[in-house]
């Protein structure tokens, strides 16, 4: 593994200094750029070439052209190559190719199926992995220069994008409007204090909950510079696997539940007398985690026997407890891998960025706060009832006075200054997520809710002030779902590990759901405006995969205490 | 350019049939009153049809639906019919979600009535629009005082009386009679039973040491409950209060019998009124084997519980003895018991709610008919319906158990119903003078 994580950094603080220049010029930097390298073939005409910071880029334009450019931007890529021997994540990271629509390039469905449709795809692989929200609007910029010089023909932009990419085309639209016509940011990351940094936070209280809870040698937070800690990160992600795999292997064959041998921190009679499964939820549930999961949906139960009654009466109280009192544990062990990627790999190169020192902080979380009426009551019996409740958040606060997450301030500041995502809308824009998004969880989005609802307050204020017809609303969300049920058993009745369920996990949607967000998103660029609120609720109400109204309850960084 | 000009009217043409499509397939905004059409009413109902927490609670569904066929057939309510979509949760929190969020955002419901279940409801307040878009929701079947609360749940009224009643009845009624015996408990170790041991302390009881048993909510289906009886009868509580679900009070009977219970030991149980049905009772026993029937059956001989409602054996009772004539006809195959009175003395209160939300009802006259006039409504129960305040009814009587299942007032002739608040700020219970309203003649009413 060969990592030059200081040149990589300083390279990054000059382009940023470059991105922010155009951004305030308002003028595409193509100059230095090379012209594309073009080729035709079935109908599409392909470019290929680098932008001036040397990130790779593609352009495929259909011979039948609609006039709709759509800008894709890829989400994080880690800032090295995880090693092959890591399960699950080995050979991942580094990835700098160039991306045109969600999948691609390994998967070309999306994008042929778009093509096809006679839309102008374009992307690029950034230039540097990692966070990378500035030097990629960068990138874009040029690459929208590059790519409209080119062909003349486009008549108008939307740029798309997921996760990181959300935040990527978000903050385009923000700093360059002019550049587009309609954005679709798709569970753009936000927030990042919030979300791991003065106050605890999703990322920071998955990690520390699991680590004192399962195996206190999990490093988590403040990882050595350079390769060495990409190591660390990799070992702590090894870690919460082998701990997960310890808990779950028992709950999914048996029901039975296993403490893991590593869970040191954890006295032996709190171990006879509360299930680890018990233990796992309440990480999941103080930390905001989504209660379902690719595999897990949280309702459905073991299958009834129903060879005699005495054998159907017995499997059902089994499927019950399986969907009341496990379900939701091996949902969030399931999350919880998803998470402990970005949770270590991601967090090394958030320090790395900011001088390589801790910033997160837990001294003043108030963890038995997170733990709402409702989420007590519902989840009653997979905590183990009050007793079990009382018992594990008097458990954390024992952790939490004994080992404290102590932030270093300078190093949090800087952090901060990470955070550029202002969510102002300046075009017509149509956000999306899931409900039970694994990284962008709920409260990214609804935070993009409040802050359109309340720039769109004060504009209709503002009018209304000079007596001028009100301004139209510039801004949809979309919510994605899961399906009720979809949980599946093998013959021998342990559930089946999926890998696909959307609405869960980390950005999956359907092939249907991607082409919704083209129409909408194609629709607004050339209304200049969005589709009406009718064309919008159809939609909504068109897939199941869809949540059926705009106004999904969802939590909030206040309503988690974050 | 000829190319050019037919691709933008071809946009054009694609744009208006979307719109067209729009305009034809979705009701203006605020247009009509959700799940109300000129001929019928939609109502939806999310409840355990299946699994391990259904028994008996699945019957009272199809009894509210029974109900209203019955006054479907007698020309609905000002000549709507009531359609009544019932889902099934199976008890779980996360599908109560997916199910509330169907009924109302997908079908479209006026109302939810006969919601079962603490968490799979509390569930369902958080994170389903009933408050958001005025959903009212009617008689919740759970007796959580929490609920009674219109400040945080606006729409949402109760039916039983909360637990803390129970609690603080129960609590006056063994100080009365059994001032010298010592008591245990045994209850659900969530809302339910804190409900319920709030309740008690409120009206002064006190536990024996060692005689306070809890269980996690369900675990009594694959762990059973033995440590915990056998804890009961190790403390030497001589009055033993099962504080739970029927498949609870089910498997504490059976483990009591298999503990000597009706031979080496002898202790009064007295039961919860969510746990006591009889039919059910027998029904989950015999599920098993017949000799756990038998025993369930010496268990329950001799028991003590507490009703809101006339006994279902009572067929003297005008309400019980019309609702019987109802279930015979319009539930076909669906054996009388306490479950299907529940549902139908439930549809028979929703019925003259929605006669008094006027002949053009909406969400908020539904609310505000049932605040003003919930209280003066013809129904089943022996104690007022507190809807002003969002709450259910508000008294019981005290029954006991022969050796065939049925429940008759422990003191002989008519039931004597103690009434009470869910303060818990004090215990005090009074005889209610409550007089009951005759039932409206042929069962059908006729309200404003």
């Amino acid at each position: 593994m060969r990592l030059t994580l200081n040149k990589t950094r300083r390279n990054m603080a000059l382009l940023l200094s470059v991105a922010l220049i155009g951004a305030v010029l308002g003028f595409p930097t193509a100059a230095t750029a090379a012209d594309p390298t073009c080729t035709t073939a079935a109908a599409v005409t392909t470019c290929t070439g680098e932008t001036s910071d040397t990130a790779k880029y593609e352009v495929r334009v259909p011979d039948d052209f609609n006039g709709t450019l759509l800008l894709w931007s890829h989400g994080y890529t880690y800032v090295a190559k995880i090693p092959a021997q890591i399960p699950l994540l080995g050979g991942a990271g580094n990835d700098l190719r160039a991306t045109i629509a969600p999948g691609a390039p390994d998967s070309m469905v999306t994008a042929n199926a778009l093509l096809n449709q006679g839309y102008a795809l374009a992307g690029s692989g950034f230039a540097v992995p990692g966070w990378n929200a500035e030097s990629a609007v960068k990138t874009n910029v040029e690459l929208l220069g590059i790519v409209k010089k080119k062909f003349p023909k486009i008549k108008r932009t939307v740029a798309w994008g997921s996760s990181l990419g959300g935040t990527i085309t978000q903050r385009l639209a923000e700093t360059n409007p002019k550049l587009i016509d309609a954005a679709l940011p798709v569970m753009a990351f936000n927030n990042l204090d919030k979300v791991t940094g003065s106050n605890g936070g999703y990322g920071t209280d998955a990690v520390w909950l699991f680590k004192m809870f399962f195996d206190p040698t999990i490093k988590g937070f403040g990882y050595t510079a350079g390769p060495a800690g990409f190591g660390e990160a990799a070992v702590d992600f090894g870690k919460v696997l082998a701990a997960v795999v310890a808990i779950q292997g028992g709950l999914t064959k048996s029901g039975a539940d296993t403490w893991p041998a590593t869970a040191t921190l954890v006295p032996a009679a709190v171990k006879a007398a509360l299930p680890a499964r018990s233990a796992l939820l309440m990480v999941g549930l103080l930390s905001g985690m989504p209660m379902r999961s690719t595999s897990f949906d949280g309702v459905t139960g073991t299958p009834i026997d129903t060879s005699s009654i005495a054998a159907a009466s017995a499997s059902t109280s089994a499927a019950t407890g399986f969907s009341l009192a496990v379900q939701p544990a091996l949902a969030v062990a399931e999350n919880m891998v998803n998470i402990a990627g970005f949770a270590t790999f991601a967090r090394f190169d958030l320090e790395s960025q900011v001088g390589n020192k801790n910033f997160a902080d837990n001294q003043k979380t108030n963890y038995a706060a997170k733990l709402s009426e409702e989420e007590a009551a519902t989840y009653n019996v997979a905590l183990s009832g009050e007793s079990g409740i009382a018992g594990l958040l008097q458990l954390v606060a024992g952790f939490q006075a004994a080992a404290p997450l102590k932030g270093d301030a300078d190093t949090l500041a800087k952090f901060k200054k990470l955070d550029t995502m202002t969510g102002q809308i300046n075009v017509p824009t149509i956000a999306f997520n899931n409900v039970e998004e694994t990284v962008e969880f709920q409260p990214m989005m609804s935070w993009m809710i409040e802050k359109a609802n309340a720039q769109h307050a004060a504009e209709v204020a503002a009018a209304k002030a000079k007596k001028k017809k009100a301004p139209a609303k510039k801004f949809a969300a979309f919510w994605g779902q899961p399906l009720d049920e979809y949980t599946v058993f093998n013959a021998d009745l342990t559930p089946k590990q999926q890998a696909f369920n959307a609405g869960t996990g980390h950005v999956q949607f359907t092939q249907t759901q991607w082409m919704d967000m083209v129409r909408l998103g194609d629709m607004a660029a050339r209304l200049k405006k969005l589709p009406s609120a009718a064309i919008l609720q159809l939609t909504r109400e068109s897939d199941p995969n869809w949540y059926p109204a705009e106004d999904f309850d969802a939590d909030t960084f206040e309503s988690i205490g974050s | 350019m000829i190319r050019a000009l037919k691709k933008r009217i071809l946009a054009g043409v694609s744009l208006l049939a979307v719109t067209g499509l729009v305009v034809s397939g979705i009701p203006a905004q605020g247009a009509a009153t959700p799940g109300v059409t000129k001929d019928t009413i939609t109502l939806g109902m999310s409840s355990a049809q299946s699994g391990a927490a259904s028994p008996g609670y699945n019957k009272v569904g199809p009894a509210m639906r029974a109900y209203f066929n019955y006054i479907n057939e007698k020309g609905g309510v000002y000549g709507r019919k009531i359609e009544l979509k019932l889902e099934d949760d199976k008890y779980v929190p996360t599908n109560a979600v997916n199910k509330v969020n169907k009924l109302i955002l997908r079908d479209k419901v006026f109302a939810l009535v006969g919601n079962l279940g603490t968490a799979t409801h509390t569930a369902a307040l958080k994170k389903t629009p009933i408050i958001k878009q005025s959903v009212p929701d009617l008689f919740v079947n759970t007796g959580y005082s929490g609920f009674a609360n219109p400040k945080k749940y606006p729409t949402t009224f109760m039916y039983l009386p909360s637990y803390i009643m129970e609690a603080k009845i129960m609590a006056k009624y063994i100080k009365d009679k059994f001032p010298d015996k010592k008591v245990g408990i045994l209850y659900q170790d969530d809302d339910f039973g804190k409900d319920g041991l709030a309740g008690f302390k409120a009206g002064g009881l006190t536990f024996v040491a060692g005689g306070t048993q809890k269980y996690a909510s369900l675990s009594q289906a694959t762990v059973g409950l033995t440590a915990q009886m056998t804890a009961l009868k190790s403390s030497g509580a001589e009055v033993i209060i099962l504080f739970g679900v029927t498949s609870a009070t089910a498997v504490a009977m059976r483990t009591a019998a298999g503990l000597g219970y009706g031979t080496t030991w002898g202790p009064q149980f007295i039961m919860g009124s969510v746990g006591a049905d009889p039919t059910t009772l027998l029904t989950l026993a015999g599920a098993t084997t017949p000799a756990l029937q038998a025993a369930t059956l010496r268990s329950l001989t001799g028991a003590l519980s507490l009703s809101f409602l006339p006994a279902a054996t009572d067929t003297e009772d005008e309400y019980v003895k019309k609702f019987i004539e109802i279930n015979t006809t319009y539930n076909k195959g669906v054996p009388w018991d306490n479950n299907v009175l529940v549902g139908m003395n439930q549809a028979l209160l929703i019925v003259q709610a929605l006669r008094a939300a006027g002949e053009n009802p909406t969400r908020a006259s539904l609310i505000s008919a049932l605040k003003s006039k919930g209280g003066t409504f013809a129904s089943a129960g022996y104690s007022k319906l507190e809807s002003a305040n969002n709450v259910g009814y508000t008294g019981y009587w005290v029954g006991r158990y022969n050796s065939t299942g049925v429940i008759a007032p422990v003191d002989g002739g008519k039931p004597v119903v103690y009434t009470t608040d869910s303060s818990t700020a004090n215990g005090d219970v009074a005889v209610s003078t409550f007089t009951r309203p005759a039932m409206p003649a042929d069962g059908v009413p006729t309200n404003k």
